[in-house]
């Protein structure tokens, strides 16, 4: 009789059309919130010989600077500005050799005279990831060891040796080889042995043991220390698309494939939230739409409803009638919307795989349906009971 | 159950319209258990307001309602007091015998045929499926007092509850009430233009 009564007051259509829009809102909700899950962790790699979420920034040079080196280095001001950032974890300084070095090797069957000027930087060891045991200077000996650039070693083999029609050498090889160094300075000479233990594709430099530049730039040194030009800097997250916007604006220069992470995340967010933001509104405007329609039956059935409470019905009896059916409605939108963004996820990461591992899980999906399910109904049956109540007046 | 009202008058009207009466603004008016009133007044001096009070439907009143120490609230409506409303409040939507139903659902009080052998007596069972939208006025009262009769009360308050009735229904009509409400050791409160005395023993409060 109470259905008979307060029937014909949701009409088919405007069920159907609140469990499709919420259908398709909460499909493009859950989809999306899955593939940032599982596509984040992959963007968020970072793979290099130096230490994780460090990066070699310098100056631009331009015309201007090159006639004054000290434009190029950092002053205390902007390092200080540039430790207060808060996507900077911290930053450490190169260390130049300021002596004199040369490098040379004696005629040898396989390898030609060799004779050249080098220059030698150093970095705190805590920003390389080098775990050879080659990587350390004793003060006893006179081995140095060295990393250089897997850029050199490329431009020897594949632009020089080939133009003289020199031999090529492995990487392996050329860490075989030793070669003589000799340091100048301050009135003194010394003869060392030099060896290359590794390679780097982050820093295009020449790089020895800090404590042992250190030493050498004490011992050696004729010239006073010299602003640094270059600095290392480790990121709480390299994929903050803050440090793309602070290096661009301050005019100073990065590694661009370092920013090439950074700027992918940056853009993958943005569309990540352009359609969170799209499925929300969807699914708020269906619960809207729908909660606007109860409350105009309500109205016009407010005698009905008046008259029921006369006779003794409880509004909680008058109101369960409209819970009912959107609750129903609701639940099955999101249990069909969960059910196809797990098989939607399936397929794409059959994809995806086929190019890198996914480890992520779906668990994140079922999650927020059910998290929009008990708020969707919370804010929907809510509304309805405290409407119900007051045109009772038992409110 | 005891009702209990003092120094009662309705808000909405000033003290000059609520002339000093038998129950409003007196100082305590009791309705003592079993005991059958009868309220008389003219029109618009606020005899359904006073039921309305009583059954808690308004609260537009100064002074204070007590039913056994406590307001009137709406859980009393299943089991303590009965209403007849003046307006009668049935569905026109539903059928005679649902808008009996829609009252009997919540309490479970009568049973089918009980309900049918009181529609028989007022002779509109032959009306039993037939929407109420095609019943007169008079028909429709009738109906609305069987439906106040689908449930436990202690009081039960009739809102001119014959003011559509010719005198051999009313006499039907007194005769049922008196049956029931005997059968339930209920009190009851009636409103009405006339001063008549429809059942024994009625004690007549002028509004």
């Amino acid at each position: 009789m109470l259905k008979k009564l307060l029937r014909k007051s949701l009409t088919a259509s405007q069920v159907i059309t609140y469990g499709i829009t919420l259908l398709v809102g909460v499909l493009i909700l859950l989809l999306t919130v899955q593939l940032y899950v599982d596509l984040a962790p992959m963007l968020r790699q970072n793979s290099s010989v130096f230490k994780k979420n460090a990066v070699v920034v310098s100056k631009n040079i331009s015309v201007l600077k090159s006639m004054d080196k000290g434009k190029v280095a950092f002053s205390d001001k902007e390092t200080t500005r540039l430790k207060e950032q808060e996507f900077v974890k911290g930053i450490a300084f190169f260390r130049s050799s300021r002596f004199h070095v040369a490098a040379y090797i004696e005629q040898s069957e396989d390898i030609p005279l060799f004779y050249t000027d080098l220059f030698f930087e150093s970095v705190p060891d805590d920003y390389l990831d080098i775990s050879t045991s080659d990587w350390k200077w004793n003060p006893d000996s006179n081995f140095i060891p060295i990393i250089i650039p897997e850029a050199y070693l490329n431009l020897y083999n594949f632009g020089f040796a080939e133009s003289q029609n020199l031999p090529v050498i492995s990487p392996g090889l050329i860490s075989r080889i030793s070669f003589n160094l000799k340091l100048s300075g301050n009135g003194k000479t010394d003869h060392y042995v030099g060896r290359i233990v590794a390679f780097t594709e982050k820093i295009n430099s020449i790089l020895v043991p800090d404590d042992f530049l250190q030493w050498a730039n004490q011992y050696y040194a004729y010239e006073e220390e010299l602003r640094p030009g270059r600095l290392l800097v480790e990121f709480e997250n390299p994929s903050d698309e803050q440090i793309a916007r602070f290096f661009h604006e301050n005019n100073y220069s990065i590694n661009q494939n370092e920013l090439e992470m950074s700027r992918l995340f940056f853009f993958f967010r943005l569309i990540f939230t352009a359609f969170l933001f799209i499925a929300l509104i969807i699914v708020i405007l269906s619960l809207f739409y729908i909660i606007l329609s109860v409350k105009l039956i309500l109205e016009r059935k407010k005698e009905t409803i008046l008259n029921l409470a006369a006779i003794g019905y409880n509004y909680k009896q008058i109101a369960s009638h409209y819970q009912r059916l959107v609750s129903v409605t609701s639940i099955v939108a999101i249990a069909l919307s969960c059910l196809a963004s797990l098989l939607i996820r399936q397929q794409h990461v059959i994809y995806f795989r086929q190019f890198f591992e996914i480890t992520t899980n779906p668990a994140v999906t079922i999650w927020v349906s059910i998290g929009l399910m008990v708020i969707l109904l919370s804010a929907y049956n809510v509304v309805v009971r405290r409407t119900v109540r007051r045109n009772t007046g038992q409110g | 159950m005891q009702i209990r009202i003092q120094q009662l008058k309705p808000n909405y009207m000033s003290e000059e319209e609520v002339l000093p009466s038998d129950i409003y603004l007196k100082e305590s008016v009791v309705f003592e258990p079993g005991a059958f009133y009868l309220i008389h007044a003219a029109s618009g001096k606020g005899k359904s307001s006073l039921l309305n009070f009583l059954y808690g439907l308004s609260f537009q009143y100064d002074g204070s309602v007590r039913i056994d120490n406590a307001e009137p609230n709406p859980s009393l409506r299943l089991s303590r007091l009965s209403y007849v409303f003046q307006d009668l409040r049935l569905f026109p939507e539903l059928t005679v015998m649902e808008n009996i139903l829609l009252k009997n659902q919540l309490t479970g009080y009568k049973t089918i045929g009980e309900i049918e052998s009181l529609l028989d007596e007022f002779g509109l069972l032959y009306k039993c499926a037939a929407p109420l939208s095609t019943l007169s006025l008079g028909q429709r009262q009738r109906v609305a007092i069987i439906r106040a009769l689908c449930q436990p009360f202690n009081f039960l308050l009739l809102d001119e509850p014959f003011s559509h009735l010719d005198p051999a229904n009313i006499e039907i009509a007194v005769n049922m009430l008196a049956r029931e409400i005997k059968k339930q050791d209920a009190g009851l409160i009636l409103t009405s233009l006339e001063r008549e005395n429809y059942f024994e023993e009625m004690s007549v409060l002028e509004l």
